[in-house]
């Protein structure tokens, strides 16, 4: 599955509801959390949940990307496109393991 | 498959083997919803505008389980009802044994965090959702023997008045509706003597009944509601 591929299709879904100013470029350095970005709070919660029903419905398994583990690192996983990109391919590798 | 019309309001209503619960449950199949129920004994009866879930809230697994019939069969979530509660011990806070602390705080206060946290992901979609939670006069009137339970009701108030002020732009709303008493298993459980001292300090010193429950709540989840959100309702004049 092409990670990138999947959160620019979400992210082209959430552009849909969002005014001219919130556009959310599909960027692997497009800021998706805190002071510089674009989303607020609810469209953080909604990127994610997009992604996770995404994946839900190519691969038929709920992986839950706001885990413990992301919660808890240093370097936050929901900083930007590229280290949500990492940290979903993570999750994705362990659940083939 | 699902041959729901598109427009019938689906609702989740936690903890119906019995109960406000049970009630809730059937009041609102009365009223055309779709209702999903669970709790851990299944109900003796049956309707085609109710589904029932044998589930443990107090295991993630098992809520995250119903989640996902939800998103598969059914498909959307316009209201979700956190109803199930436990009042296991009433007696003084210095007995009170670590394992009844914790199964009654998963119970009470983190299966409600967990409903919410999937049903605000499910509600945004339509950018619709009515979330109640159920609090209790116990808040208020802070009764010695029941440190335990009313922790977890104010824990819960806390929470539903933040949790109102994170979706409000998304068209969901939050609110508490804490019943004073009414006749149930889990209100059978209070010493009726401690329990008449108790109303007594309320404007309605009686029990309440089932509908005063389901009065508010109609009101809250119609779609005209959308103003009224983080509020804290008791009833009986607490
Ligand atoms: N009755 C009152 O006077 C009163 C007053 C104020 C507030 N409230 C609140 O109103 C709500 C309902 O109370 P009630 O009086 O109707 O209580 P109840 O008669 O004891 O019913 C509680 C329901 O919760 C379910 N439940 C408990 N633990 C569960 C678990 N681990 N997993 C799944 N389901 C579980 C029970 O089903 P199973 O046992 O089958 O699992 C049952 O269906 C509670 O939140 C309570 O705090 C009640």
């Amino acid at each position: 599955m092409d990670v990138l591929e999947l959160i620019y299709e979400v992210i082209d879904e959430l552009n849909l509801d969002l005014g001219p100013s919130e556009q959310l470029k599909k960027d692997e350095n497009s800021v998706i959390f805190g002071p510089e970005s674009t989303l607020d709070s609810m469209g953080l919660v909604n990127l994610i949940t997009l992604i996770e029903q995404r994946i839900e419905e190519k691969t038929g398994n709920f992986i839950a990307i706001a885990d413990e583990r992301a919660m808890s690192m240093q370097e936050s996983p929901f900083k930007t496109v590229k280290t949500l990109k990492e940290y979903i391919e993570v999750l994705l590798n362990e659940y083939n393991a | 498959m699902n041959t729901m019309p598109e427009d019938r309001k689906v609702i989740l209503i936690t903890g119906t083997s019995k109960g406000i619960g049970l009630y809730l449950a059937q009041h609102y199949i009365s009223k055309g919803f779709q209702v999903i129920g669970c709790s851990r004994n299944s109900v003796d009866f049956s309707d085609s505008l109710y589904t029932h879930i044998c589930a443990d809230i107090s295991e993630e697994q098992d809520i995250l389980e119903i989640y996902k019939f939800i998103r598969k069969d059914i498909k959307r979530l316009d209201v979700l009802i956190n109803n199930a509660a436990i009042n296991p011990a009433i007696v003084s806070a210095a007995l009170l044994p670590y394992e009844t602390i914790s199964q009654t705080f998963r119970t009470n206060v983190f299966a409600p965090m967990l409903f919410c946290r999937e049903a605000v992901k499910l509600m945004t979609r339509n950018k619709f959702g009515r979330i109640i939670n159920m609090g209790s006069m116990a808040s208020k009137h802070e009764v010695p023997g029941e440190a335990l339970y009313t922790s977890t009701k104010t824990a819960l108030n806390a929470y539903s008045r933040v949790l109102a002020k994170e979706v409000a732009k998304a068209g969901i709303t939050v609110n508490v509706i804490a019943p004073s008493a009414i006749k149930t298993e889990l209100s059978g459980k209070i010493n009726p003597m401690a329990l008449q001292e108790v109303l007594s300090r309320n404007a309605i010193a009686e029990y309440g009944e089932m509908n005063d429950v389901s009065n508010i709540i109609d009101v809250l989840i119609k779609e005209e509601s959308s103003a009224i959100t983080g509020q804290i309702i008791y009833l009986g004049g607490v």
